[in-house]
């Protein structure tokens, strides 16, 4: 391992990194498919990567062997029964390089990394042998049936690491189909596989992994037995499953039942909730091809009629809250507009303050959807629902007021929303300290309604405290530890007292350094940075007991703006 | 054969300089933030088809264009993080599972890079940006839709973090 001494991480990384870069045939590949001048398939398919590997390899053995003709002899076996395009080539070492660039022209790129490193000898593991360990440990594992894996496809390669004591292993892959291409810029992964280790030559299987690709009922059903089971009731409550037959969905139902699981929620697949709640995630999570909010269709417009008077959210409040509409794709009677927060808006603008913590706050106000006679537009029924999602990208940015804001908060949502507006066009970027303006705009934030508590509950990772929740559970305000760093400067006389009337201070925390940063004690610390000309100026770093006594001070003189 | 002539734009020459200057540095942070070179490289290709989008609608280029860029990608790579796919799988592990080239002579170090990978996302966000990257405290919040101060608390546990991995590292302090 490299010393970390003098050097930084992004020279370690860089260079633990080398090998992970595009080529310049990839790199016009990228612009003309972001373009949309030439479609690239986004997943290679592991047959077309393994052909390519082998026929690497073959350059670099000198003749074929009898372990080497039963790999080809499954692969093609493979690629046949499971409906592949994908084949073998043989090639000369000399017709190596024609061969690669006549490949980077036809799939405009090649995998570097999956590159097989040998053949097995004399003295390995043979190929029908890790095959019969693999399966094996598969259907102990996972009570797949014989049959079953017998019908799939079996990808297996051999490879040597040179780390030192590493043991050579065959890596087994049972795969029920490869990619299946919808058109030229989607495709849908495998079911599911199985991956295999099996060291050669002791025959010792190192890891055996299930790779669920995507909720697909018939093989979540297969890895029940094997503890599978949580994650097949997770999955079934998220919108994928929703997507599945009835008849799928009532053996998943039935299972889950008789194991004691709640199946209410799926029991209201058919609910107006439940499409909801289906249609929701792919809104949030897919990029919008078309927003209808300001669009001109009838059932649209009597949407929004229906969404003032049933619910009082109007459109400028929608447009305020960065709402989008969408018709609904599922299959239904009625015609189904969904307004919802759409997140997408945010991924290539650049927000100002408030915008960013605007956008946390619009979709607490819920999901909407607006079901419509197809016939006369009749509104038959509307729904909304206010639904916890922790890995919303907003959140985390603004969690300093409350989590929910109901229609009937929106008047005081948007006298919040004007303060922060006000503290935005009172800053001026180069003369204002942000840290400064980010402060003030925490404290308009707890005063409409923040309380740390409800923040730090809903938290991704337990123990983390955001700095109000440690100021609150502590009795320690910001003002104090401001006065305190003051105090000490001023004592020291590092800068005299007009000095600090201009100067930016960060109120933060830190896990004291002899602790366990997951269990250990927390600390109050303080930056203070003094700007002077040409963004030179000086810093001071102070980190505090929980009795506002100093630690640690440190003083940096230099460019404070990086 | 005729060849037809195209107009090479501003978003043209911007979004092929772009691509030559960053994808190696997108791919390196969308590969330590997935744990799989080849999501990293489906990431890769989907923030391009996004900076097209949103470059090809812009009159003005973004004045920060690295850490608008970045910002496209961890978006990028946090909307694969949400499928149930990448939740069931430790990708911490794919590293140490990929075979080794035939030709390659040296073996990497990957002690830095396997401890970024497993890092919480939020820390390893953080890091990626600010130390590897070199943004700013502000580029890296602008990238994250975070407040500075938010970024600078969440660098100070990342730094704890990586601490107990490796002792008697020098790390540049945030605020500089």
């Amino acid at each position: 391992m490299k010393d970390p001494e003098n050097e930084n991480i992004r020279t370690i990384l860089n260079s633990e990194l080398a090998h992970v870069h595009t080529s310049d045939l990839q790199k016009r590949a990228l612009y003309e498919h972001a373009k949309g001048e030439k479609a690239v398939k986004k997943k290679w398919s592991t047959g077309l990567i393994l052909a390519l590997g082998l026929t690497l390899t073959v350059c670099a053995a000198l003749a074929a062997t009898g372990a080497f003709d039963a790999l080809i002899a499954m692969w093609n076996d493979s690629f046949s029964r499971m409906n592949t395009t994908a084949q073998v080539d043989i090639v000369d070492e000399p017709d190596v390089p024609a061969y690669l660039e006549q490949f980077e022209a036809s799939y405009g790129g090649i995998k570097e990394d999956l590159i097989l490193s040998t053949v097995p000898g004399d003295d390995d593991l043979s190929l029908e042998e890790a095959v019969r360990i693999a399966e094996s440990a598969v259907m102990a594992k996972f009570g797949t049936p014989e049959a079953e894996l017998k019908a799939m496809g079996v990808y297996p390669y051999y490879y040597e690491t040179p780390y030192q004591d590493s043991v050579p292993q065959w890596q087994i892959r049972f795969t029920p189909r490869t990619d299946v291409d919808l058109d030229d810029d989607h495709d849908h992964p495998a079911p599911g596989e199985y991956l295999v280790s099996v060291s050669s030559p002791s025959g010792e299987v190192g890891s055996c992994f299930y790779y669920n690709d995507d909720f697909w009922p018939e093989y979540a059903l297969r890895c029940w037995e094997s503890g599978s089971r949580d994650y097949v009731y997770e999955q079934a409550q998220r919108a994928d499953f929703m997507k599945q037959g009835t008849e799928t969905r009532q053996q998943f139902m039935d299972l889950f039942a008789g194991a004691g699981y709640d199946t209410a929620f799926l029991q209201k697949a058919q609910s107006d909730e439940a499409r909801l709640r289906l249609m929701v995630t792919d809104i949030c999570f897919a990029e919008l091809k078309d927003d209808l909010l300001s669009s001109d269709d009838s059932f649209v417009r009597t949407a929004v009629r229906e969404m003032e008077s049933r619910f009082g959210i109007t459109m400028e409040d929608m447009n305020a809250c960065r709402f989008a509409a969408v018709r609904s794709p599922q299959p239904s009677e009625t015609v189904d507009i969904c307004f919802s927060y759409n997140f997408n808006r945010e991924a290539a603008a650049e927000p100002g303050l408030c915008e960013t913590l605007g956008s946390g706050y619009g979709c607490r106000l819920g999901y909407f959807m607006i079901c419509m006679d197809p016939r006369t537009a009749e509104v038959v029924s509307a729904v909304n629902i206010i639904w916890d999602e922790y890995l919303l990208p907003s959140y985390e940015g603004g969690l300093l007021s409350r989590m929910f804001w109901t229609k009937d908060d929106l008047p005081e949502f948007y006298r919040m929303m004007d303060e922060l507006r006000a503290l935005d066009a009172g800053y001026v970027a180069g003369r204002d300290s942000e840290s400064a303006l980010l402060n003030e705009a925490d404290k308009v934030l707890l005063r409409y309604g923040g309380d740390p508590a409800i923040c730090t509950a809903q938290r991704e990772d337990s123990g983390d405290y955001t700095l109000a929740q440690f100021l609150y559970e502590h009795g320690l305000t910001e003002e104090a530890i401001i006065e305190k760093g003051k105090a000490c400067l001023l004592s020291a006389t590092v800068c005299a007292e007009e000095d600090l009337k201009q100067a930016s201070f960060l109120v933060g925390t830190q896990y004291d350094d002899t602790s366990d940063p997951g269990t250990g004690s927390m600390h109050p610390t303080l930056l203070v940075l003094l700007e002077k000309e040409n963004d030179h100026g000086m810093m001071w770093y102070f980190h505090f007991d929980l009795d506002l006594n100093i630690t640690l001070f440190e003083e940096q003189e230099g460019n404070i703006h990086g | 054969m005729e060849r037809s002539v195209r107009e090479i734009t501003e978003p043209d020459r911007m979004l092929a300089q772009w691509i030559d200057t960053y994808s190696d540095e997108i791919l390196r942070v969308c590969f330590l933030y997935l744990s799989d070179r080849s999501l990293a490289e489906d990431a890769l290709q989907d923030t391009w088809v996004k900076v097209w989008k949103a470059l090809s609608g812009q009159k003005d280029p973004p004045e920060h264009e690295k850490a608008w860029l970045m910002r496209i990608a961890v978006n990028t790579c946090r909307d694969y993080t949400r499928t149930a796919w990448f939740r069931h799988v430790d990708r911490r592990a794919a590293l140490d599972e990929l075979p080794e080239a035939v030709l390659s002579c040296e073996q990497p170090d990957r002690s830095l890079s396997m401890t970024v990978m497993g890092l919480p996302r939020k820390y390893k966000q953080v890091i990626l940006l600010y130390y590897y990257q070199g943004l700013t405290l502000d580029e890296t919040g602008e990238a994250l839709g975070l407040s500075r101060s938010c970024v600078y608390r969440r660098l100070k546990k990342a730094e704890a973090l990586l601490r107990e991995e490796w002792s008697g590292g020098s790390y540049e302090r945030p605020g500089k």
